[in-house]
């Protein structure tokens, strides 16, 4: 499977890839470690004219403690986030979900945590070859008007989102520097998808995701994601949870849980912290009950967007809530890091 | 599309080349170096027969623009053994029967050393790891398993 | 740590053997290990073009034009072919099956038409210039449907869409038996399909010279025949009285595959021939996955019932096998289905019929078990329920009707050699069924029967060798047998090696070019060390015996008292005469003479009759599967803990190649169990990539005990059976059955996915609530 032809820019610095950005526009896209990017070029999903490459930026390759937090520049791979002692120690949820990505040798050493952010939504019928695709009718995310994945057709387009990082970074109110030629924007990453399944990203198409930053860890709070797929590596998640729990006292002061893969963004649950707050973390009762909330809203998105039934990812929404919730509670009580934990 | 400057090192010969921006560096490797050890699985990073070392860090050559490569040192299956004498993972791929159809061996042999490379005390959980984005048909991954831990042994022998 | 090969003790009068019995490394893994090996995808030739296949758009469809007009436009095109511009080559033995289609299309994989350009993307591009006007028919995806009188014809001039095959025997008499019988069970059960993911795809190159002669390159797993099928084509082109040359490149995987001759390499050949030039087409993946033969989905009836000793009495079976809208070896494979139904473990009393019904599907070919692996998770997992409903345990339910040596069964099959019985006791020593455990967790066991002694499909079963030596004491071994990775060129290396008293360094095994290798039927059936290995033995004897003879002339010695070993000949422990020095002897003589030998081998086994009796193999191997899984009742995941898989193979040439087979095998069984489906959608593949066709990976490859119990079989080269399939075989009904024991709940329908396991808890615990029940706090399976 060859590439479609494309004009390849290695810029030196930040300032000059957004230049570059800026005046290609639409036609261009930014080049990381390409797990994601050239796997949709071989399939003609997408075809820009211009690559530019961020290689040779090492201002985005850095990872760094602050005392705000976490500082993670969106070309670090994968790899140097999982060898990051601070990220093992006191960011085991964020350690669990981007060792989850993929397979290890890819994830490792080419994928990039902004790419694994930024990756186009997934779709059974969409993210296929060329010749898979035209035996149908062209579906919204390729320009058509119809939609395979959803029962009875649509007029938008039903992929999900299929980060693995996202959901865990969310939870913990991660924030995204996302930088144009002219200006720069810090949001809350939740602001970064736009649940729209056929343009996924709020980036405009000069701009570009440049760097998280994750809160400092706090004492009393604990994360945790799960993710469940047939297959213990390769797989893309049938769902995913991230949970954050901020414990005081024993007790839930505050707590985020967001359910990845079966939405066409990531899917902050909004009744956990009302029904959680103030109740003893770990309390399987109340956990249950958000489990059960997750499950209910996640059945109004879930499509036939994966080869694994809809019905069979609904009901595991709760169950894999239910685990992302007890063991951030576990680990806000014990207070104990990823390896530790294990 | 132009032609672009490539300089770059595979299995310690330097080359300086011009390729067009959409040549993969499996497809520089297979098709204009003649070096066929890495293999085509499946064209999308999945099965990892394509695996090379770039700075001794396995990559998936089918998903790195051979442009991406640029300035680098690439190791191939070729490259591993050293003036006739087989490198310490081919030999014991060899010996404990790792290999058999041997299409996912060069892939496999790659990733391994990247392995060994990067973690030289590395154990079953972390070679296991290593090789998950990459498929066998034959072995059931039990002998090459065996294989990357016999040498991870001896180096830990060494120590 | 994870091999842990066992030897049965049963016949350990222990031979002296130099390299029989060792773990000797396979003779091209340097090779392979080096880069050096080549296969399809590694070869050019000068001159050579790439050609590529336009697939139909629909299931089931009239074509009514196509418009090659643009493709042939496109500067680099040589070749544009359409199922009106060639002579009506038709592929498969049934002969349904037009190279390129005309007037009507019956599934997605038809190929419409074919272009050979210089470039593989210029192909594409003409590929996709190429305009099809189809005109859509109903179509039928359901076999048991397509019975139906109502349901469209796949081929109208069938008349019908059931096949006419014979497959319908019975034994003894199964109504009355039923009458007798204490206990029964009656249960259906379902499998799908799933594909060989061989990790080399499949390709061919044709070319031809001036003369016509054609040789064909193609990662065939019988290149005797494809060499008669290739035959064929080039006397519908009016090509007469030319030689085939079949080279096979280093093959990247068959497990069945590769056991027809398919549209990819008559259609390079037609390429070539029009092109005039050699032409290359080389699947990706997402090809393979779509245009090669899956293993057939199947619908099993099965009833079986036992008296109150819980003896077997009978077992009444019925199928129903979706062909797909051609016809390859899928076909036949109940011939192969019978061999467990009627032989695994003692039935007097036995009904088989099995329908292979058209449909707008994919059409199915051999895959590693050849249909036993279907039949036998219906057999083993009613084995359980009959067990169950007679109140005896599983394993001693199993011992009660093993097999014994000596045994005839109702087909026929003589039972020779046989280690059931030693297979089901290491599996049930090793696991300790009845022991208590953990919630969630339970063991189960299966057991198999294959043909270990070639399979007498075709007329002949035979296998031809030829073996020359040098003036070095070098051995060059040319063999009918097929090397695909499993390993035969070192097993066979290593009989020659044995018998001519060399080292396996000394041997080269020859297999690739059908200009210098004997004929053979090809590498199925689990024979090859059999029939290839007894094949190249009887050669290596003639060798043997004339070399004796040589050395005896040459030294004076009697031929009795000259031992060959280690390159040399001894007598009474002293070195006389080394090999080279004799061999060179005899070639600087005057009258001198060359060493070369050759042997066919064609094993004592029978075709099957009218009645499908016959002994179709010269012996049979056994094996029992056990294994320890735990399942997550909250998502329906079942998770392995331990395996065993014990073998009886007659003898281990080579433990190391053993172990490869059984391990591979067993996890391809766990797929075919767990994880791996091709998943159709009306007729279309929806997941041809390995994202979404569940090939289990490192870190779910478990850990495997592989046992071997040794039974030297009086047939075998050195007492050796068959072990290429039997490792799949009963790895899926072994796991059912553990996961019944573990939970309760007994799934029917292969693959066993998460889902399956979760529904069929629900229904069980007769549950309505979903997800997490709020009222016991509990994970609730749901369906």
């Amino acid at each position: 499977m060859r590439l479609p032809p494309f004009a390849y820019d290695r810029p030196r610095d930040l300032y000059e890839a957004l230049e570059l950005l800026n005046s290609y526009g639409k036609d261009c896209k930014v080049l990381a470690g390409g797990t994601d990017l050239l796997v949709r070029m071989k399939q003609g999903l997408v075809a820009p004219t211009h690559l530019v490459s961020l290689k040779a930026l090492s201002e985005l390759a850095e990872i760094k403690e602050t005392g705000d937090g976490l500082q993670i520049g969106a070309a670090v791979k994968l790899s140097d986030i999982l060898a990051y002692q601070p990220v093992q120690d006191h960011w085991p949820g964020l350690f669990e979900a981007v060792k989850a990505i993929g397979a290890p040798s890819i994830q490792h050493f080419s994928g990039t945590i902004g790419g694994n952010l930024c990756q186009d939504n997934r779709c059974q019928f969409y993210d296929q070859s060329k010749f898979f695709r035209a035996a149908r009718q062209t579906c919204n995310k390729a320009g058509g008007s119809t939609c395979f994945a959803w029962k009875g057709g649509s007029d938008k387009c039903h992929s999900a989102c299929q980060s693995d990082s996202a959901p865990i970074l969310i939870a913990m109110d991660a924030k995204v520097v996302i930088k144009s030629k002219n200006e720069t924007r810090t949001m809350p990453l939740e602001e970064l998808y736009s649940s729209v399944g056929e343009r996924p990203l709020t980036l405009a198409d000069n701009e570009m995701l440049t760097e998280i930053l994750v809160p400092a860890p706090t004492p009393g709070a604990g994360t945790a994601f799960e993710k469940l797929a047939y297959r213990s590596s390769i797989d893309y998640a049938m769902v995913s949870a991230g949970a954050f729990v901020q414990t005081e006292g024993g007790r839930t002061t505050r707590v985020r849980l967001v359910i990845g893969a079966v939405a066409r963004g990531p899917l902050s649950i909004a009744t956990v912290e009302k029904t959680l707050k103030n109740r003893p973390a770990g309390d399987q009762q109340a956990i249950n009950e958000v489990a059960i909330d997750a499950m209910n809203t996640a059945a109004a998105f879930i499509a036939n967007n994966m080869t694994q039934p809809v019905e069979y990812r609904t009901k595991m929404v709760s169950v894999i809530a239910k685990r992302a919730l007890t063991r951030a509670a576990e680990r806000a009580i014990s207070q104990k890091g990823f390896l530790e934990a294990k | 599309m132009n032609k672009q400057p490539l300089e770059i090192s595979i299995n310690g010969d330097c080359y300086s080349l011009a390729v067009e921006p959409n040549r993969t560096l499996l497809e520089l490797l297979r098709e204009d170096l003649d070096l066929t050890g890495a293999k085509e699985g499946c064209g999308e990073g999945v099965c990892g027969g394509c695996t090379v070392l770039m700075d001794g860090k396995p990559v998936r050559s089918c998903l790195t623009l051979a442009l991406e490569a640029s300035g680098t040192h690439i190791t191939t299956v070729e490259g591993l053994a050293q003036k006739g004498e087989l490198d310490p993972l081919q030999q014991s791929f060899i010996e404990h029967g790792a290999v058999q159809c041997g299409f996912c061996t060069s892939g496999m042999l790659m990733a391994a050393k990247g392995l060994a490379l990067n973690n030289p005390h590395a154990g079953n959980k972390e070679i296991r790891n290593a090789i998950s984005g990459h498929i066998c048909r034959c072995t059931g991954y039990t002998k090459i398993i065996e294989a990357v831990e016999a040498v991870v042994d001896r180096s830990l022998e060494k120590r | 740590m994870i091999d842990d090969q066992e030897r049965n003790g049963k016949k350990e009068i222990m031979e002296e053997f130099t390299v029989i019995g060792k773990r000797i490394s396979k003779v091209d893994a340097v090779d392979k290990a080096t880069g050096r090996a080549l296969y399809i995808q590694d070869l050019k030739l000068p001159g050579m073009l790439y050609g590529r296949i336009l697939y139909s758009k629909y299931p089931h469809a009239h074509i009514i034009r196509v418009g090659t007009e643009k493709a042939k436009a496109l500067p680099g095109v040589i070749t544009v072919l359409t199922g009106e511009d060639i002579p009506p080559v038709r592929l498969g033995f049934y002969k349904d099956n037009p190279l390129l289609k005309a007037g009507k299309v019956r599934s997605y994989r038809d190929e419409v038409a074919a272009v050979a350009a210089t470039d593989p993307e210029i192909a594409r591009e003409a590929i996709s210039l190429i305009d099809v006007t189809y005109e859509a028919l109903p179509a039928i995806f359901d076999p048991e449907e397509a019975l139906k009188p109502e349901a469209p014809l796949v081929h109208e001039e069938h008349k019908t869409n059931l096949l006419k095959m014979p497959w319908s025997l019975h034994y003894g008499d199964v109504e009355a038996a039923k009458l007798d019988a204490v206990f029964n069970v009656s249960e259906r059960f379902s499998t799908t399909w799933v594909t060989h993911c061989c990790m080399g795809t499949s390709g061919a190159i044709a070319d031809f010279d001036h003369s016509n002669n054609l040789t064909v390159y193609t990662n065939t797993q019988i290149p005797s025949l494809a060499q008669k099928d290739f035959q064929e084509t080039l006397k519908i082109l009016g090509v007469k009285d030319k030689r085939v040359r079949v080279i096979k490149p280093c093959i990247g995987g068959g497990f069945g595959s590769k056991l027809d001759t398919y549209a990819y390499e008559h259609m390079a050949i037609l390429l070539a021939w029009y092109a005039r030039r050699p032409v290359k087409i080389l699947f990706e993946r997402e090809e393979e996955f779509i245009a090669t033969s899956p293993r057939q989905p199947t619908v099993t009836y099965i009833s079986m019932g036992c008296d109150k000793e819980g003896r077997l009495l009978y077992r009444d079976m019925s199928m129903v096998l979706d062909n797909g809208a051609y016809t390859s070896w899928g076909a036949t494979t109940p011939s192969v289905m019978m061999m467990p139904i009627t032989s695994l473990y003692r039935v007097p009393n036995v009904r088989y019929s099995a329908k292979c019904v058209y449909t707008n599907n994919t059409y199915s070919q051999a895959m590693r078990g050849y249909g036993n692996p279907q039949a036998t998770f219906a057999i083993e997992s009613a084995i359980d329920m009959l067990a169950e409903a007679a109140g005896i345990d599983r394993v001693e339910f199993r011992r009660i009707n093993s097999n014994q040596p000596g045994d005839v069964t109702p087909q026929g099959l003589r039972i020779t050699s046989c280690g059931l019985p030693e297979c089901i006791e290491a599996v049930s020593k090793d696991l300790e069924f009845g022991r208590s455990r953990e919630n969630g967790v339970g063991v189960g066991l299966a057991s198999l029967i294959h043909v270990g002694g070639g399979a007498r499909i075709y007329k002949s079963d035979g296998c031809g060798t030829i073996i020359k030596m040098d003036d070095y004491g070098k051995v060059d071994v040319f063999t009918g047998a097929s090397d695909m990775g499993q390993g035969s060129d070192t097993i066979i290396a290593q009989i020659v090696a044995e018998e001519l008293g060399v080292q396996v360094d000394d041997v080269h095994v020859f297999h690739q070019d059908t200009d210098i290798c004997p004929w053979d039927v090809g590498a199925h059936a689990s024979r090859t060390t059999f029939v290839a290995g007894n094949s190249a033995l009887g050669a290596a004897k003639k060798i043997r015996l004339r070399l004796l003879a040589m050395a005896s002339k040459a030294t004076g010695v009697d031929e009795d008292k000259l031992v060959l070993r280690d390159r040399a000949f001894f007598v009474e422990g002293k070195p006389v005469l080394p090999i080279a020095k004799l061999l060179r002897g005899s070639h600087f003589t005057p009258r001198g003479e060359m060493m070369m030998a050759d042997n066919f081998y064609d094993p004592p086994n029978e075709n099957m009759g009218k009645d499908f009796r016959g002994n179709m193999s010269a012996t049979y191997s056994f094996g029992t599967h056990g294994v320890r899984v735990k399942v997550d009742e909250a998502t329906g995941k079942v998770e392995i803990l331990d395996y065993i898989a014990a073998h009886d193979v007659g003898r281990a040439i080579n433990p190391l190649l053993l172990d490869g087979q059984v391990h591979g095998g067993v996890l391809m069984g766990v797929g075919y169990a767990l994880t791996e489906q091709v998943i159709m959608e009306n007729g279309r593949n929806m997941n041809p990539d390995f994202r979404d066709y569940k090939v289990l990976t490192a870190m779910d490859a478990i850990h495997s005990k592989a046992v071997v119990i040794e039974t030297i079989d009086d047939q075998g080269p050195f007492g050796a059976k068959g072990i290429g399939e039997p490792g799949c075989v009963p790895t899926a009904p072994a796991i059912a059955n553990a996961i019944y024991d573990a939970i309760g709940v007994r799934i029917k329908d292969l693959p066993i996915t998460p889902e399956k396991v979760l529904a069929a808890i629900k229904k069980k615990n007769g549950t309505v609530s979903c997800g997490i029940d709020a009222f016991t706090q509990k994970e609730q399976a749901c369906e």
